[in-house]
């Protein structure tokens, strides 16, 4: 079940950086709500995660946001998040 | 590949440029530079920060063009690429063997002659299937084509409409999702307001009834406001048509429509008329279309008559009562322009259209909005031009709702259109009201 969640994440993550590189800014915010909700539940779950830095990014993620510097928040969800999601929290939960 | 060097390459980019394009590469060389640039090179790939945003990805600014490029049919012979980028966009498109002509838009003057500055551009320049032109040269967007988002973030006021056209067609799929996932809630909707489709009149019987005459549309924008005491003399001698959303604040004020029209989906319509004493509006026509919240058709005190939009979710409903069409492209404002129009208007003010937030405010005070949007132009806002040529704050779905009204202005060259206030958006194809009403 955790497994499914942390691959809801990637599904989202990936959707959302890919329309962010392409411009198409309502398919990316809604994308990206959808990666927050499943991410949240991902975390309440995980332990031992580093929560400092997935604040720091998710505080990057909205700042990058709100000036409309998209590939930024494309690329702190594809690179930064996505290797926290599949070499941190994984490794949680096996 | 692009890379950051010692002896920066602007020298060979813009021989190339300048010998291809002489004009263009006069107006790069003169171009004025962004005020904070940053070269980042913190990241395993080297890209610009310009006003506060990433020119490339850091980390893979190839598999993002790749990825951009997609948008591009494989076996498509001629593409179209709007900015410049790093560069990685227009390479990528022209490995392809089958591509014969790339034609590549500045959308910014100053970003694309930064860009020349810092990467290496020169192989992709020399190509002889491309083509550079400056976004200001082009008035329509065309297909197929593939961008790079932060040359439209960045794009310079003269390519603002190009800008607008090009994110309102990125935008087309995801709209189009949009109401395929509404589309059971829709039909159930159309099944419970069969009944007044079926009773009520066709719009039909409003066309070319004010022929030359002139014909003022109410919107509900901000500026909405500066217009209740014209519009309070004009009773009896001007036809009033308002969209639904400004029939509140324009009761309030003393201003009867003649016609109201109502096309929008959301639950808020249902608000639009709430706490409005409807009572004078007995003699006033409600035009709709069949998908509006059904409170709004019960309270309506007077005549209705419905229209349809091109949309295919009303063919089996024609099949079955006829209604005229109407032109509806997302805004309210849409069908209650064509109507002025189809009335037989030789001209049409436009009150209150301002796709923007000219007072920081989405809507005119008094209006009935569930969250009423407040914005100030800063950093990061959309933007567009105002009829006095400055900036001012919008919303991405307000500039997609401008640009299709001036598609249609554009269309319909018989029609002399005015706008009413130089504070909201410029909407190009129409004049400016003067100091007196002339009408």
């Amino acid at each position: 079940m955790c497994e499914d969640r942390v691959a809801s994440c990637n599904i989202f993550v990936t959707a959302a950086a890919t329309a962010f590189r392409l411009g198409m800014e309502a398919d990316a915010s809604e994308n990206l709500v959808s990666f927050v909700d499943s991410f949240a539940a991902v975390l309440q779950e995980g332990k031992g995660i580093d929560m400092q830095l997935v604040n720091a990014l998710l505080a990057e993620v909205l700042a990058a946001q709100a000036r409309k510097d998209y590939l930024r928040v494309a690329d702190i969800l594809e690179y930064e998040i996505a290797s926290l999601l599949s070499h941190k929290i994984v490794k949680e939960f096996k | 590949m692009t890379k950051e060097t010692g002896a920066l390459p602007q020298v060979e980019n813009m021989k190339i440029v300048i010998a291809r394009w002489p004009e263009i590469g006069r107006v790069l060389q003169g171009a004025p530079r962004p005020a904070e640039v940053t070269l980042v090179t913190h990241y395993p790939c080297p890209t610009l920060f310009i006003d506060g945003i990433h020119m490339s990805s850091g980390y893979d600014p190839v598999r993002e063009a790749e990825l951009q490029a997609a948008l591009v049919p494989e076996d498509c012979r001629s593409a179209w690429v709007y900015g410049v980028g790093a560069g990685h966009l227009p390479r990528v498109l022209l490995k392809r063997a089958a591509l014969a002509r790339l034609t590549v838009v500045i959308m910014n003057h100053g970003i694309a002659a930064l860009s020349m500055a810092y990467f290496e551009h020169a192989d992709w320049l020399a190509d002889p299937r491309v083509k550079l032109v400056l976004a200001e040269h082009e008035q329509e967007i065309r297909v197929p084509f593939a961008a790079v988002p932060p040359c439209l973030q960045l794009a310079s006021d003269v390519a603002a409409k190009l800008r607008d056209l090009v994110f309102l067609e990125l935008a087309t799929p995801f709209i189009r999702k949009r109401h395929q996932a509404d589309d059971a809630v829709l039909q159930q909707r159309l099944e419970d307001n069969r009944p007044y489709v079926q009773g009520d009149g066709d719009v039909v019987e409003l066309f070319d009834t004010r022929r030359g005459a002139t014909i003022v549309v109410a919107a509900a924008g901000p500026t909405l406001a500066e217009h209740f005491e014209w519009l309070v003399t004009q009773k009896g001698k001007l036809s009033l048509i308002a969209v639904d959303a400004a029939v509140k604040p324009l009761v309030e004020n003393g201003v009867v429509p003649d016609v109201v029209v109502s096309s929008d989906r959301q639950e808020v319509v249902s608000g639009f008329f709430a706490e409005t004493d409807l009572g004078c509006l007995q003699k006033s026509i409600l035009v709709y279309l069949p998908m509006v919240h059904g409170d709004a058709l019960r309270v309506w005190p007077g005549r209705r008559l419905t229209f349809y939009s091109s949309d295919p979710v009303y063919e089996n409903m024609r099949n079955f009562c006829s209604k005229g069409l109407l032109f509806d492209s997302g805004s309210v404002l849409h069908p209650a322009v064509d109507l002025a129009v189809k009335m037989g208007a030789q001209k049409v003010i436009l009150l209150g259209a301002d796709f923007a937030f000219p007072t920081g405010r989405s809507h005119v005070v008094g209006c009935h909005v569930l969250s009423e949007r407040r914005c100030a132009l800063d950093e990061g806002v959309h933007w567009v031009l105002d009829g006095y040529g400055e900036r001012v704050a919008t919303a991405p779905s307000y500039r997609g709702y401008l640009r299709d009204l001036e598609r249609y202005i554009g269309q319909h060259t018989d029609v002399f259109f005015v706008c009413g206030s130089r504070s909201g958006a410029r909407i190009e194809g129409t004049s400016f009201l003067g100091e007196e009403f002339d009408v």
